[in-house]
């Protein structure tokens, strides 16, 4: 299913520290188009760090990320990386879009103007093309019926539906999902995932960081596991959840499954 | 009764002074809002050399602001710009002088605000591809502003407080207009109170506008 050809995302060789702390020790993978990819793995283990190196919300210590032939460079490595780094960012934040465990709507803002904000401004859209485009995203997310209402005024599966429908307002390439579900009551969890295992089977290529085993085994086609700042399992759901290579993994799925 | 008709006689002169009041206090009341603003953009610079020498600077002007008498500010600005050598009426210098003044308090203002945005905010807009002065413009100052509204009608309602001490640069505004009748006509605590009651009236008028503007919002 997926094209295998050239990956739509490469990572090569990258770190991220804090300071001393280092989060991403050495990270190397190839997505392709397509492919949804599980992130998995203990709290503390770099998961949204990764996530938010792909789209340059933290800056890499060193290694390189290629999305789309933009390229982000290791800060460490030359002192022009930074404003390169910036400018390539630029253009991969508008193939690559991202949705947040806290949702993050703009509260001044209604539904349909947040969903319209970043078409309008950005891509200079129409705003008749733009409302147009948003109430059927915000229909295929179930949200048609709240365009008027204002962000505080919605649930938190509610806020996520048109998370995902602001994302995909600008038409995106790629979206990456940091623990979408977590922030929710249990309630709301199905239909946030919905949506998304929606999106999947409609092609769209996705890094989703979640705790949702079930999720990650039924809708993915790749599960990584990190841990220590290194991605130490990548496989099919069935290889990585039956057959785990690694005993930090083993463990990990014990103390989830006994849960 | 011979007093407040004194003051009656004279009504077209205070509306005059009055109406002085208020444009200075607009005009810097503007400027004001303008330089606050930059200089909490100013202020979100990083860790580099530079910007942290603007944000010294600025932290300096702002202590300033906040802890020198307002007169001596405005005689300070009145002379200084003299100095300069720029030919300025009484009149511009006082605006600047306040405009400055406010500035400095609404730039504190601003930063309490920019504390309740949420980093997640404009996170979001920034995965979108929101530029930085597109995102301070779209997310982040419509709902700073709208956080602060109360404090920056406080402030302006100070602006409007201070402006009689204008009236050391010979701007003939309200309380300054009182005063040369009160020395033409020998009737004093009419005049005051007189004057009293339209800055009562401006201000307060201030803060219902606002509060009605924050019930349709
Ligand atoms: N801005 C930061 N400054 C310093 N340390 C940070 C920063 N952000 C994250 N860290 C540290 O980096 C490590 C990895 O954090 P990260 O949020 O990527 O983990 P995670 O795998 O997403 O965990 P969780 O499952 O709890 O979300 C943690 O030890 C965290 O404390
Ligand atoms: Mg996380």
């Amino acid at each position: 299913m997926a094209d295998t050809q050239t990956p739509i995302i490469s990572v090569k060789n990258m770190a991220k520290s804090y300071g001393e702390l280092a989060v991403l020790r050495k990270i190397d993978i190839d997505i392709y188009k397509g492919q949804v990819v599980s992130v998995i793995g203990p709290s503390g283990s770099g998961k949204s760090t990764f996530l938010r190196c792909l789209n340059y919300l933290e800056e890499i210590t060193s290694g390189e990320i290629c999305i789309d032939g933009q390229t982000i460079r290791g800060i460490s490595e030359a002192k022009e990386n930074k404003k390169l780094n910036e400018k390539a960012a630029r253009e991969i934040r508008k193939n690559v879009g991202m949705v947040f465990q806290q949702f993050n709507l703009w509260p001044h803002k209604t539904v349909l103007e947040n969903v319209i904000e970043c078409p309008m401004q950005i891509k200079k859209i129409k705003k008749e093309d733009a409302v147009r485009t948003a109430m059927e995203l915000l229909k295929k997310v179930g949200m048609d019926g709240k365009a008027d209402a204002y962000p505080p005024q919605l649930s938190g599966g509610q806020q996520q539906r048109v998370a995902i429908a602001r994302t995909l307002a600008m038409n995106p390439e790629v979206i990456l999902f940091d623990e979408p579900t977590s922030a929710l009551d249990p309630e709301f969890v199905g239909e946030v995932l919905d949506v998304m295992k929606g999106l999947a089977k409609a092609g769209m290529t996705m890094i989703v960081v979640t705790h949702e085993m079930g999720f990650a085994s039924e809708v993915s086609d790749r599960v990584c596991f990190m841990d220590g700042g290194y991605v130490i399992e990548d496989g099919t759901p069935e290889e990585v959840f039956k057959n785990p290579k690694s005993d930090r993994a083993k463990q990990f799925f014990s103390k989830i499954l006994n849960v | 009764m011979e007093g407040l008709k004194t003051v009656l006689e004279y009504t077209p002169l205070i509306l005059k002074g009055l109406g002085y009041t208020v444009l200075v206090s607009a005009e810097a009341i503007v400027i004001a809002l303008i330089i606050g603003t930059l200089l909490s953009v100013l202020r979100m610079g990083g860790n580099s050399l530079p910007s942290r020498i603007v944000k010294g600077i600025i932290k300096v002007y702002i202590s300033f602001v906040r802890d020198t008498p307002v007169l001596v500010q405005i005689y300070i600005i009145y002379q200084a710009l003299a100095v300069m050598g720029l030919n300025l009426s009484a009149y511009v210098s006082g605006v600047i002088a306040l405009s400055l003044n406010s500035g400095g308090f609404i730039a504190e203002i601003i930063r309490g605000g920019l504390t309740a945005i949420p980093k997640g905010q404009t996170e979001a807009a920034a995965a979108l591809g929101m530029s930085k002065p597109k995102i301070l413009a779209r997310i982040v100052f419509p709902q700073v502003f709208k956080i602060v509204s109360p404090q920056l009608t406080s402030e302006f309602i100070n602006v409007i407080k201070v402006s009689p001490m204008l009236s050391v640069l010979a701007i003939v505004e309200l309380t300054r207009t009182a005063q040369r009748l009160i020395t033409q006509t020998y009737v004093t605590l009419p005049f005051y109170i007189a004057i009293a009651v339209l800055y009562f009236i401006v201000c307060a008028g201030l803060e219902e506008i606002v509060k009605l503007q924050k019930k349709k919002a």
